[in-house]
């Protein structure tokens, strides 16, 4: 049980102290820190329907988190989670439009190939314009997040694709590209989304840890002169990290489209790519990890609704949560705290400044 | 005519963040929170305002903010050894979370009400307030700071080579401290001229990924503090042209609200090929 402080114990913490400092802000706001926390409870899984609501949100988080983690583990940073999710919805409506009435056999394999695709396409962009041309990730897949997003408002608002009642988004798909529920509520449902999303998880894990090209994208990520001296092609590794990323969270898009939400408004994601960002944060950038991160954030976000009734407190909070979150867990020497607080038997490991996680210490090429 | 005017008033926001990325990133930290820096003292400027009617006290107010947001990122990544980037990142989503709480909370909506803004004077359909000219200034002082003075060598130092300058006996964690203090000053600075000099209200997340552009502004200007000046005057160029063109050219109104995005972007991929970042951005001091 040597690695459990190590490896999750202090991401539990980093929620944790998250969680107390929401607790915090609430109190400075004047509201009942208990009747928070009940509140945060109940809106998650106090009952079925809220359960359901929780395990909806996991999909369009889990896929935001892969999209955030598997380029991290190329040392990229992918902040375009949105974007990309923007891409793969707007290119599953557009199928729907232009495929007109077809089976759900073949428009729902197609729908979902066409958002991965979008999604991987507008990854890929800024993978290119980071391996070509030098542009910082970070600050390429910010430009790109708008970019799409005033492409989705355009398209969907006043362009080809709007409704013609003008009420700012696509016309509902048909009963053919909606995803087949498993449980119903209700207004609230739970859709095959969710086992499509975990199958996708196993397949990151498995390309990112087990593959060939997994393996060649982590050393490119962990150190890019070493790769390069060894044959790795690292502005390969490059576009390919950020197009994976980028595919799921297209896929994210389309599961959200054919899901839940059954057509594209502007307003079809709260902030989910963004949310991403934490979840493979908490989970250390390992894949392992980004369901149960998933999970966590999914109940805050459920959660975050019932809280402003309640509690009246704004949506921006889960914000507040998830920088703390971030920040907690990506403090190089907490695992070695922890691990002194919990009285393990000491390895080398944990005295010597080993930098385990991939987002420690800097990145090798700087800005 | 216009659009030099145009211009000139949208970028001295951006003017004024980038100056505050050079001197952070010239000493070694990289800084991509400029945005939150921004957005919180955008906000703080408006509450301050609202409070006291005083706009010039709401600009102090602003400028503190950004040095508030500044210390929390020294700390984290400095003394905390968080990565930068992420730190950087999570400090933005902060200050979004924070001002749009308190802006829930103070004025129950999701803008603010109109509050006094900086006077200015009235030339060529613009209003011209105190901040511009700070603008202008701003660049022409860090670069003579950087180029003349003694700490500025220090800084530079620091940010090139962080141990042949702790055993030429600077105090490199001081030095980085401190840049990050005043880039968060300056970016604070920023925000509150977006929020009571060209508007006079805050919207939750208004700053609109312009801290980014900022970041965008210093790469580009080869962190030079009047390469980034300049390079800040093009991009707020590119919002200018976006405003003016809108509704000439037959294309809808979202493309010219994307424009800037997109040609910040291929200024980026065109152009930034051979600029050679600080020799030891995102490096920290090994520990003795």
């Amino acid at each position: 049980m040597n690695w459990f402080p190590r490896k999750v114990g202090w991401r539990l913490l980093s929620v944790v102290v998250g969680l107390l400092v929401a607790g915090l802000i609430a109190t400075a706001f004047g509201r009942d820190p208990a009747a928070f926390y009940r509140a945060l409870a109940v809106g998650a899984f106090g009952s079925w329907s809220h359960t359901l609501t929780t395990l909806a949100k996991v999909t369009p988080l889990l896929l935001a988190g892969l999209a955030v983690a598997v380029p991290l583990r190329a040392g990229l940073f992918n902040i375009g989670a949105e974007g990309q999710m923007c891409a793969g919805a707007l290119a599953s409506v557009t199928v729907v439009a232009l495929a007109g009435p077809a089976d759900a056999a073949v428009m729902l394999p197609l729908v979902i190939l066409a958002g991965i695709a979008a999604g991987a396409a507008w990854g890929a962009v800024a993978g290119f314009l980071k391996s070509r041309c030098g542009v910082h990730e970070v600050i390429s897949t910010i430009m790109l997040n708008f970019i799409a997003l005033y492409t989705v408002a355009y398209l969907v608002n006043t362009g080809p694709l709007a409704d013609p009642s003008g009420v700012g988004r696509t016309p509902e798909i048909p009963p053919s590209a909606r995803l087949p529920l498993i449980f119903e509520s209700g207004p609230h449902g739970l859709s095959v989304a969710l086992v499509i999303a975990l199958a996708a998880w196993l397949v990151a894990w498995w390309f990112v840890v087990k593959s060939v090209t997994g393996f060649r994208m982590r050393v490119a990520g962990a150190n890019p002169l070493a790769a390069g001296r060894k044959g790795i092609n690292v502005r390969r590794m490059t576009l390919v990290a950020m197009a994976v990323g980028g595919g799921l969270a297209g896929l994210g898009g389309v599961l959200e489209v054919c899901g839940v939400q059954y057509s594209l408004s502007v307003a079809f994601s709260p902030g989910y790519g963004f949310d991403g960002i934490a979840v493979a944060l908490v989970a250390g950038g390992y894949l392992i990890g980004v369901p149960v991160a998933a999970l966590f954030f999914a109940a805050v976000r459920a959660a975050g609704t019932s809280l402003q009734l309640d509690a009246g407190l704004s949506p921006q909070m889960i914000y507040v949560i998830e920088a703390v979150v971030v920040i907690a867990a990506a403090v190089p020497a907490a695992p070695r705290m922890l691990a002194r607080l919990s009285k393990q038997a000491q390895s080398p490991e944990d005295v010597l400044p080993a930098d385990e996680s991939p987002t420690g210490g800097e990145t090798a090429e700087g800005v | 005519m216009e659009i030099v005017f145009s211009t000139l008033t949208k970028a001295v926001g951006l003017i004024l963040a980038a100056s505050g990325g050079v001197i952070s990133e010239r000493a070694g930290v990289i800084n991509f929170a400029l945005e939150g820096m921004m957005l919180s003292g955008a906000f703080a400027a408006v509450w301050v305002s609202n409070a006291t009617g005083n706009p010039y006290i709401a600009l102090l107010a602003a400028v503190a903010a950004g040095v508030l947001v500044g210390l929390l990122h020294a700390v984290a990544s400095l003394w905390l050894a968080v990565n930068q980037v992420v730190s950087s990142i999570a400090l933005n989503l902060l200050a979004l979370g924070v001002t749009g709480s308190l802006l829930w909370r103070l004025f129950a909506a999701g803008t603010s009400q109109s509050v006094p803004t900086l006077p200015g004077a009235r030339f060529g359909g613009h209003s011209w307030n105190v901040l511009v000219p700070v603008a202008l200034a701003v660049p022409v002082v860090i670069w003579a700071f950087l180029r003349f003075t003694v700490w500025g060598l220090r800084l530079r130092a620091v940010g090139e080579d962080v141990e042949a300058a702790r055993s030429a006996g600077v105090r490199v964690m001081l030095v980085k401290f401190l840049s990050v203090l005043v880039s968060g000053g300056l970016a604070g600075a920023a925000g509150a001229y977006m929020s009571i000099g060209l508007l006079s209200s805050f919207t939750c997340g208004m700053t609109g990924g312009r801290g980014y552009m900022a970041v965008a502004a210093v790469i580009f200007g080869k962190w030079q503090p009047l390469g980034a000046a300049a390079a800040a005057l093009l991009f707020g160029f590119f919002e200018a042209l976006g405003e003016t063109l809108a509704g000439r050219l037959g294309l809808p109104a979202e493309f010219y609200l994307a424009l800037p995005y997109l040609l910040t972007l291929v200024a980026l991929a065109a152009f930034v090929r051979r600029s050679r970042a600080p020799g030891a951005l995102g490096k920290l001091p090994e520990k003795v």
